[in-house]
């Protein structure tokens, strides 16, 4: 009976410590499991040059490396920035792209205020969305002369 | 292929190109040389031909407003899949009906196999039966299901191993594993 | 005794049947489908300005960046020390206002001084490596 009470006290000491190593064991997957999940994700690239017409623009947008494939690459809103911006084919398998784009319309016909010039289309991995940043390097009006900008961006659902 | 002219045998890449620069008969191409498939995936998740014939349009007609100015760089498919699902599942829910034995039983069995596979296809919870099939029907690797299902690899494989199990201890279709 | 990932040609055919074929696509509905969708793009196509720079700057800048070694100075047009979208608007500039210019600016060396030079500085301002504005 002593052997069998000793027996029963042993397995529930057992149980006992090896509980937390269980609970640890199962956070430890769940975190492993989120980091692996994979997000589809749409940026809007804008770019405001007040009531100064926008004849060209360069920027680099940039993710965290080994979490951010970029998949596709639109034009903007506005007619002067429809067709896809310049870049480096190589930034399709990469984090990090630098867009451009240039017009030589005449100033009317070209936007000025804030303006959406370009759609990244990027996938990610991890359970959530990690941090973007986003470079002006320069803008120009319609003489090519650097003129002050402000460059932002937003995420979009899928089928805006 | 256009159904009305000669086999057209550029790649994705060159005909959205053609597209980006107007040309309506790249377009074309491409619609025929996906509508099939689309449908197809429509039709597996609504279980509906009407339903399936709307999401068709409405996924080519989100294709079209894509243009001028993108440019693919995955295979045409992955970017097409989740849009083809999303706007499935809106059908079925604006329709409040998915009648997943009809969808699967209205094709005459040509054995008792057959017909014990479309049974139990057609009980197999939804996600493992669109794992299944994507892989063995569709011939897309682990990879590229877990890209467009949008869910990780190893849920990929955990999917796909209980519908095989489901397939393999039914009395109706185990012989379809044998060799 | 298989895997999960190799299944008897038996279970494949089956599959392959039990999903074959149930839509017939009415032609009527391809006409409709494709009606709407060249609407479409007909309405994007509208405004779009200058599209062939864009198919010019794609096929000439893998042979470029990939063959041809360029001066870093000649592409700065408005020599302020970097190579940027600038130094591209300021040459497409030169070339549309019918201003002669030397060989100088030909930059991808196909004898002639056009806008496809012009995309080749655009080409060079967006490589991720050396070269860039960045």
């Amino acid at each position: 009976m002593s052997t069998l009470n000793l027996f029963s006290a042993s397995l529930r000491l057992c149980v006992s410590a090896l509980k937390p190593c269980c609970y640890l064991m199962l956070l430890f997957l769940a975190a492993q499991l989120s980091a692996q999940q994979l997000h589809f994700a749409a940026f809007d690239i804008f770019v405001d040059s007040k009531n100064v017409p926008l004849a060209a623009y360069q920027l680099e947008f940039s993710g965290p490396a080994d979490h951010v494939r970029i998949t596709g690459i639109e034009g903007g809103q506005h007619e002067a920035f429809k067709t896809p911006p310049f870049y480096d084919p190589k930034a399709i398998q990469q984090e990090r792209v630098i867009l451009a784009a240039f017009n030589e319309a005449p100033a009317t016909k070209l936007p000025t205020g804030k303006t959406r010039v370009a759609t990244i289309h990027l996938q990610f991995t991890g359970p959530q969305r990690p941090d973007f940043s986003l470079k002006l390097h320069t803008a120009a009006d319609s003489e090519g002369k650097s003129i002050s900008t402000k460059a932002t961006f937003t995420q979009r659902g899928l089928y805006e | 292929m256009n159904e009305t002219g000669a086999p057209d045998s550029r790649s994705d890449e060159a005909l959205i190109a053609a597209v980006n620069h107007g040309d309506t008969a790249a377009f074309e191409t491409l619609y025929y040389r996906y509508r099939d498939w689309v449908v197809h995936m429509a039709f597996r998740f609504t279980g509906d031909r009407d339903a399936a014939l709307d999401v068709l349009q409405e996924t080519f007609l989100y294709f079209s407003k894509k243009f001028p100015g993108f440019r693919l760089t995955a295979k045409l498919t992955t970017f097409l899949y989740p849009a083809v699902r999303n706007y499935s599942i809106a059908a079925r829910r604006k329709n409040e009906r998915f009648v997943s034995e009809d969808a699967v039983s209205d094709m005459p069995a040509a054995s008792a196999a057959q017909e014990g596979l479309t049974e139990v296809l057609a009980h197999l919870p939804a996600e493992q039966r669109e794992v299944l099939l994507l892989r063995f029907v569709d011939g897309m690797s682990m990879e590229e299901i877990a890209a467009v299902v949008r869910i990780p690899a190893g849920t990929v494989k955990s999917r796909l191993h209980y519908a095989l199990k489901a397939l393999r201890e039914d009395p109706t279709t185990k012989m379809l594993f044998e060799p | 005794m298989f895997g999960d990932d190799k299944v008897p040609e038996r279970l494949l055919a089956a599959l392959r049947d039990a999903d074959k074929g149930r839509i017939l696509v009415p032609p009527e509905v391809d006409a409709t489908i494709l009606a709407r969708a060249k609407v479409n793009l007909a309405r994007g196509r509208k405004h779009i300005v200058i599209p062939w720079v864009a198919a010019a700057a794609a096929l000439v800048i893998a042979a470029f960046v990939m063959f041809t070694p360029t001066p870093k100075a000649r592409e700065d047009v408005n020599r302020d020390g970097r190579v940027d979208i600038r130094d591209a608007l300021l040459l497409a500039r030169k070339i549309s206002s019918g201003e002669t210019l030397g060989s100088i600016w030909d930059l991808n060396h196909d004898g002639r001084v056009d806008h496809n030079d012009a995309a080749v500085i655009a080409a060079q301002a967006v490589k991720l490596t050396k070269g860039g504005a960045s």
